[in-house]
């Protein structure tokens, strides 16, 4: 698991958003926990890791870890952002 | 070879068919002011246009000579991004007494036919920029509508520029109502209506682009019907 090779994440007006280059896909908005997973990822994390991230950033139980983790890996997959 | 002036960008472009210089012609220049960049299209280029139009559903087949006025399109987009502080903005654009206004908005939203209901409701106060794709360029700090030879099916424009007040994506509904945008949906609507360049730098230039314009312009949604209440809402809802 991947991100595609030129998706820049940026912050605009306090909101995370993620673009890609080419001429296709849209834009995709990144909630904060969602903008760390995204720079992990970047960096080579696997879910794994981001789950752990999760874990140790925020006071969460695992259940709501592990769900978060597969709902921000969905959407990078439905904005087509992972390769 | 003939000479170009396009958004106060001058160029020199050398095309094989006739129907560029036709679609051109109100942009011919003679003037004394030297030519920014040459362009010329070649086989390979219109190769690459005919495999981006075979990339998307639904279109039809287009010919040498129209495929040939995409890549100037797409050239000419790339000098203006690069070195003229322009973007290429995919919209209808109307001025009226002499201020811009962009519609946006899904193909089929109704974007054409509501700068058709301006024309209705206000006469000759209003012109019609570019029904497809004007171009958009910041001078000494403010942005400025242009008009393009590339004006789409309806074939309306004009060589003209007006300083831009407002735009206004266009979403089909019963009533008439106005909102402003947020920045983020401000960004994605501009990020759909221009090309996008293919490096990171350039999409990092891009937004960057973006932010500033839709800092110093007003974005709006706007649901509404067929109909001049459907104009005023805008005129009297933009400040």
């Amino acid at each position: 698991m991947q991100i595609k090779n030129g998706a820049v994440l940026r912050e605009i007006a306090g909101n995370y958003i993620v673009v890609s280059v080419g001429e296709t896909g849209g834009m995709v908005s990144l909630t904060e926990s969602g903008a760390v997973l995204f720079r992990l990822l970047v960096k080579g994390a696997k879910r794994e890791d981001l789950i752990e991230a999760l874990l140790n950033e925020y006071e969460v139980e695992r259940e709501i870890a592990v769900a978060d983790v597969d709902g921000f890996i969905e959407k990078l997959k439905e904005a087509k952002l992972l390769k | 070879m003939p000479k170009y002036k396009i958004a106060d960008v001058v160029f020199y472009a050398e095309t094989r068919y006739g129907y560029n210089e036709e679609i051109c012609k109100d942009y011919l220049y003679e003037g004394e002011e030297e030519p920014a960049f040459f362009v010329s299209i070649t086989n390979e280029d219109i190769l690459y246009e005919k495999a981006e139009c075979e990339k998307q559903e639904d279109l039809p087949l287009f010919t040498d000579a129209y495929l040939e006025s995409v890549s100037l399109f797409r050239k000419f987009s790339e000098y203006l991004f690069k070195k003229a502080n322009g973007i290429v903005f995919h919209c209808s654009a109307i001025a009226m007494d002499e201020k811009g206004y962009l519609f946006t908005g899904r193909s089929g939203a109704g974007k054409s036919t509501h700068a058709r209901l301006w024309r209705e409701c206000f006469g000759n106060r209003v012109v019609t920029i570019n029904d497809d794709k004007p171009v958009i360029r910041k001078i000494d700090g403010k942005y400025y509508v242009y008009g393009t030879p590339w004006t789409g099916k309806h074939k309306l424009g004009a060589n003209v520029k007006a300083e831009v007040k407002g735009v206004v994506e266009i979403i089909k509904d019963k009533n008439n109502k106005l909102e402003k945008m947020s920045t983020v949906e401000a960004l994605s609507n501009v990020l759909n209506q221009t090309l996008r360049p293919n490096t990171e730098d350039g999409i990092n230039d891009l937004i960057d682009y973006a932010e500033d314009f839709i800092k110093k312009t007003g974005f709006y949604k706007l649901k509404c019907n067929i109909s001049l209440d459907a104009v005023k809402t805008v005129y009297e809802g933009i400040e």
